[in-house]
């Protein structure tokens, strides 16, 4: 009886993955629980592990794409997996045949991890790759890598024209998504200036107050933590459409977009009600840890209501941003820039930022998006309300 | 102004300006005067050891500091340790390298392990002074002294815990290791290259140490580091000057002290350059070389870019004719092979 | 200081032995000849190599092994071209050795220090001052062990007596009755070290018999007594008696290495007086003397001598060196 190996479901919305790499051989012998294969998803990649022991039989080659509950292979019981030994003992002088339904080509039992060849390179280039975030696999080279060939592959990284690259895995998930969430939501970008002068003075101070504690605190963290203050007192924001439902949720749980080498990813900050703003400074900052380590979890990935994302290390003023569905909003933050602004009759100097908050039409109005706006204006402006509040 | 002093008048002077600094150094060995006990017939100071090291200094100490001794290693070194732990700072001389074989036991279980051993109640403050390296002969004509004459061999030494090594590498630092070896209050082996013997370079006159412990840069470089050993550093230099015409910029420390070893010069230097040479005329096996070869795996793995390269005498005695002795020594065009295939492969 | 030069103390049995005499003789000069052969290539700068010349004690070599068998055992010393010589190792091969060639006996690897010839009982030479004396211990114990009645000689210098493994071999070879020779060539200095300042008696044969070992104290300066003596020495090997101590007295012309100047340790006046008793000739006064042998007979042998080193050289400097890769070869058997 054979053991049918289907593409698992890791997320709610899910709907394919891309078998990356079989880690056993096919033919191969593997107990229960043995790593049996990488599948990576739009969000994470995944290990998917030998749901009972037998002989491998795969079914789809490494790096193609199978919808979920798709056949990816096999595990079979010894005695089907091969030709059956001969019943009958061989009475003509034949030379010894090896007993059992072993084949030549493929030997049965544990077989060698599969894979790339192993990679050479300099303890010094491997270092250089970690601190630059580079995965060596991808210079690829028949000699060993040095130092040089990471700065020159960075180098060259940084000043490449594009090139095309297939429309696929990451990059083609999260576009489908996008398009799939213009094409069937009504969204409308809200923007209001803020004033930042007084959260970015509080932050200053609070990183100086932390600093032995390893916490760090940023605009865009705080923005967070405003987020989750705001949505307290705007429950019609913190809802899922799910389907034909408006589904209220419980707790606040915000979405933070992070840039990747291989495209976006949207890791969610969990219950962030309950946390104080140190809590979310530094919650967020693990999180972001786990991001570049690729080891974030499909919990890591779920049951956000509302996300924010930042562009306030860049030179972008203010931008459109999409909602991913079935949140009901998302908040763009663009870069801290100087003004001169009235006050009274006198010109002073000014910090502000440009929140652009784009909602689903769907479940709320203009109106209250607005004033919701206003309130995260106001929060930012009063920054030491987001001192209060629950722990 | 600079003054210009043979390497073994550089060891003499040291020799004896601590000797008038401090009455409780010795010398002893075999014919560090020679012609013993012959003042009476005109002789006096025959040899001054067998380069010429020692000489002059019977004529300013007189045969009580200075003391030729029969052929009996074992029996002087052992001395020499009994002398050191009661009030004298000895110098022995051991005339070459290889007549270790005759007395390591007073080396190793008496002077090294002494002090240990009776929990701290007694220093050795003694020094061995001994010849190492091949003669460097020209290779056509006949050869050089062979496998009991030309050894270097300091790997014994460095290897045992409670003796300390030193091997100089030019006239200044011949003065100021010896110095400081005879100034340290544990045995110190002081291992001076024959073919060093007959260099020049400049010596301040009044006396100095070159601290135990410590080793120099001699030429920053950024591309790769290499590490030479007594004649060796002269080896690396010209090599250094050979890759700086191929656009290669090598560092070059000069290791000075074998035990203790100055790990951190050792390490600072590979995190900048990321590569590593260590020229030794010892053998390999269990060598100073492939010892610093470990500390660099060690302490600085996440530096290196490319291979950890060790040039060394084979693993083989010092042969005899000259054609194998030039073989046998490794040159500056090993030392550039070496740094070109860790910059290369 | 001197008195007349003693003529050799030949007997009538061995001035009747023509055989013996040219043996004797010849051999005496093919060490001369060899050494000073070696000296001249030195000072003419073809040679570099390391090299402790035997030039005076000849006597002592040639009466030694005169009285061994080809397959009984002799160990050197650093000063070893003449025990090699006498023992039977071809010229030819000593010389190429020295000339660091292939061809040479040690295949060039070991050089002046290390003569060996296996095939003629020449264990080598060792450069470590008493090493050799506990080798040729093990050889006679080996001897013994195996059951053959081959002997073994154990030549050192008066230097080696002030190692302490000597006299730990003199215990060990009475308690063991070994057949085992001991040969202190007393030349008179420990490189630059006079005798009579690095040991504390003269009387070095006394030393050995506080052990138990036989000894005897001779000219070695007369190839005759060294003869005899050594003579007594082996018959009480090879008959189960045990070992034998001779302590030969007599002098290097040359330093202690080519380049030692010996005159910045001893006078002139003390080389005239050991010159004029070289042993070379003082067996040609006593055999010519007394018509035992021609003095036209000598000659020839001189001749033959000359043209046997002449040869020897032109061997050497038309061998080639060893290739490169000898370099790792036989460190170890296998």
């Amino acid at each position: 009886m054979a053991t049918e190996l289907r593409l698992p479901l890791l997320g709610d919305i899910m709907t394919e993955g891309t078998l990356r790499r079989w880690l056993q051989a096919d033919g191969a012998r593997v107990e229960a629980g043995q790593p049996l294969y990488e599948l990576e998803t739009d969000k994470v990649s995944f290990t998917v592990e030998a749901p009972a022991a037998g002989v491998l039989r795969r079914l789809v080659t490494e790096g193609e794409v199978v919808q979920v509950g798709g056949l990816v292979g096999r595990l079979e019981e010894a005695a089907e997996a091969g030709p059956a030994p001969s019943p009958e003992p061989v009475s003509l002088p034949e030379p010894p045949v090896p007993p059992g339904p072993a084949s030549v080509e493929e030997p049965v039992g544990p077989a060698p991890p599969v894979g790339p060849a192993r990679l050479r390179a300099t303890p010094a280039a491997r270092r250089l790759a970690r601190e630059l975030g580079i995965d060596l696999a991808a210079l690829g080279s028949e000699r060993r890598l040095r130092e040089a060939d990471v700065r020159a592959w960075q180098a060259a990284s940084e000043r490449a024209a594009p090139e095309a690259t297939a429309y696929a895995g990451r990059r083609r998930a999260i576009g489908e998504r996008m398009v799939r969430s213009l094409q069937t939501s009504a969204q409308v970008t809200l923007n209001s200036e803020v004033r930042v002068d007084a959260v970015l003075d509080m932050i200053e101070g609070l990183n100086r107050e932390w600093r032995e504690r390893g916490v760090v605190l940023t605009l865009t963290r705080a923005v967070v933590k405003a987020v989750a203050v705001a949505l307290g007192d705007h429950r019609h924001l913190n809802v899922r459409l799910e389907g034909e439902r408006i589904v209220p949720r419980e707790g606040v749980h915000v979405g933070v977009a992070m840039d990747q080498e291989a495209g976006l990813i949207v890791p969610v900050l969990h219950e962030v009600d309950r946390m104080s703003l140190e809590e979310v400074a530094r919650e967020l900052r693990e999180l972001t840890r786990r991001a570049e380590a690729g080891r974030l979890t499909q919990a890591d990935l779920e049951g956000a209501t509302f996300t924010v994302s930042s562009l306030e290390s860049t030179v972008v003023d203010a931008f459109t941003p999409i909602v991913d569905p079935p949140q009901a909003a998302v908040l763009g933050l663009g870069r801290v820039r100087e003004v001169a602004a009235f006050e009274g009759s006198g010109v002073v100097r000014r910090r502000v930022a440009t929140l652009s908050l784009t909602f689903d039409h769907r479940v709320t109005d203009g109106a209250p998006a607005a004033r919701f706006l206003g309130r995260l204006a106001d929060l930012l402006e009063r920054p030491y309300l987001l001192l209060e509040g629950r722990r | 102004m600079a003054r210009e002093l043979l390497f073994s008048r550089a060891e003499n002077e040291a020799l004896r300006q601590e000797m008038e600094r401090d009455p409780t150094v010795i010398l002893m060995g075999e014919d560090v005067a020679g012609g013993a006990g012959r003042a009476d017939q005109g002789f006096i100071d025959a040899w001054g050891g067998p380069m010429g090291a020692t000489k002059g200094l019977i004529q300013r100490f007189g045969p009580e500091r200075v003391i030729d001794t029969p052929i009996c290693e074992m029996g002087f070194i052992g001395a020499a340790v009994g002398a050191a732990v009661t009030g004298l700072r000895p110098v022995a001389e051991l005339m070459f390298v290889n007549f270790v074989g005759v007395c390591l036991d007073p080396i190793m279980n008496e002077g090294a392990f002494l002090r240990y051993m009776l929990g701290g109640q007694v220093s050795v403050p003694l020094v061995i002074k001994t010849a190492i390296g091949a003669t460097g002969r020209a290779p056509e004509r006949g050869g050089g002294s062979a496998a009991q004459h030309s050894g270097s061999m300091y790997s014994i030494f460095a290897h045992v815990p409670g003796l300390k090594c030193v091997a100089p590498s030019d006239p200044y630092t011949a003065k100021g290791l010896l110095i400081a070896a005879i100034r340290d209050d544990d045995p110190v082996v002081y291992c001076s290259h024959r073919q060093l013997a007959g260099t020049k370079g400049e010596v301040p006159e009044a006396p100095y140490t070159v601290p135990i412990g410590k080793a120099r840069t001699l030429r920053p470089g950024r591309d790769v580091t290499l590490v030479g050993i007594a004649r060796m550093t002269g080896v690396c230099l010209e090599a250094a000057d050979r890759l700086a015409g191929k656009g290669v910029e090598a560092e070059v420390v000069d290791l000075l002290s074998l035990s203790p070893l100055d790990e951190e010069t050792l390490v600072e230097s590979v995190r900048r350059t990321g590569h590593l040479v260590v020229v030794d005329e010892d053998t390999p096996r269990c060598s100073v070389a492939r010892d610093v070869a470990a500390v660099i795996a060690d302490r600085a793995v996440d530096h290196l870019d490319g291979p950890v390269k060790t040039v060394t005498a084979p693993h083989a005695p010092v042969p005899y004719s000259g054609v194998l002795e030039a073989a046998y020594v490794p040159t500056p065009e090993a030392v550039v092979a070496a740094a070109l295939a860790t910059l290369r492969d | 200081m001197p008195d007349a030069a003693p003529e050799a103390t030949a007997g009538p049995d061995l001035l009747g032995d023509a055989e013996l005499l040219r043996r004797l003789y010849r051999q005496m000069v093919l060490i001369r000849r060899f050494e000073e052969r070696v000296h001249a290539l030195r000072q003419s700068g073809a040679l570099q190599g390391s090299a402790h010349l035997y030039v005076g004690q000849e006597s002592v070599a040639v009466g030694v092994c005169a009285r061994l068998r080809w397959n009984d055992y002799v160990a050197s010393t650093h000063r070893g071209h003449g025990h090699a010589i006498a023992k039977g190792v071809d010229v030819a091969r000593m010389m190429a050795e020295l000339f660091g060639r292939e061809t040479g006996t040690n295949h060039g690897k070991g050089g002046s220090m290390h003569i060996a010839d296996a095939a003629v009982g020449m264990l080598g030479a060792t450069g470590v001052v008493g090493a050799g004396v506990p080798m040729a211990l093990g050889a006679a114990l080996s001897a013994r062990t195996r059951g053959t009645d081959q002997v073994a000689v154990a030549f050192f210098g008066d230097g080696a007596m002030g190692q302490g493994l000597v006299y730990e071999c003199l215990n060990m070879s009475r308690i063991w009755k070994l057949p085992l020779v001991f040969v202190c060539e007393n030349n008179g200095y420990a490189e630059s070290t006079p005798v009579e300042y690095a040991l504390g008696t003269k009387h070095l044969a006394g030393r050995a018999e506080a052990f138990g070992v036989p000894a005897a104290t001779v000219d070695g300066q007369d190839v005759f007594a060294v003869y005899g003596e050594m003579g007594r020495a082996v018959a009480r090997a090879r008959g189960g008696g045990g070992p034998s101590f001779l302590e030969c007295q007599t002098y290097r012309y040359y330093g202690h290495f080519i380049g030692d100047d010996p005159r910045r340790y001893r006078t002139a006046e003390e080389e005239a007086y050991y010159r004029a008793r070289d042993c070379i000739e003082r067996f040609e006064r006593a055999v010519v003397g007394r018509g035992a042998l021609a003095e036209a007979e000598l000659r020839a042998i001189d001749e033959e001598v000359g043209r046997t080193i002449e040869a020897a050289v032109r061997f050497a400097e038309e061998s080639r060196p060893p290739a490169p890769s000898a370099l790792t070869t036989d460190v170890y058997a296998r």
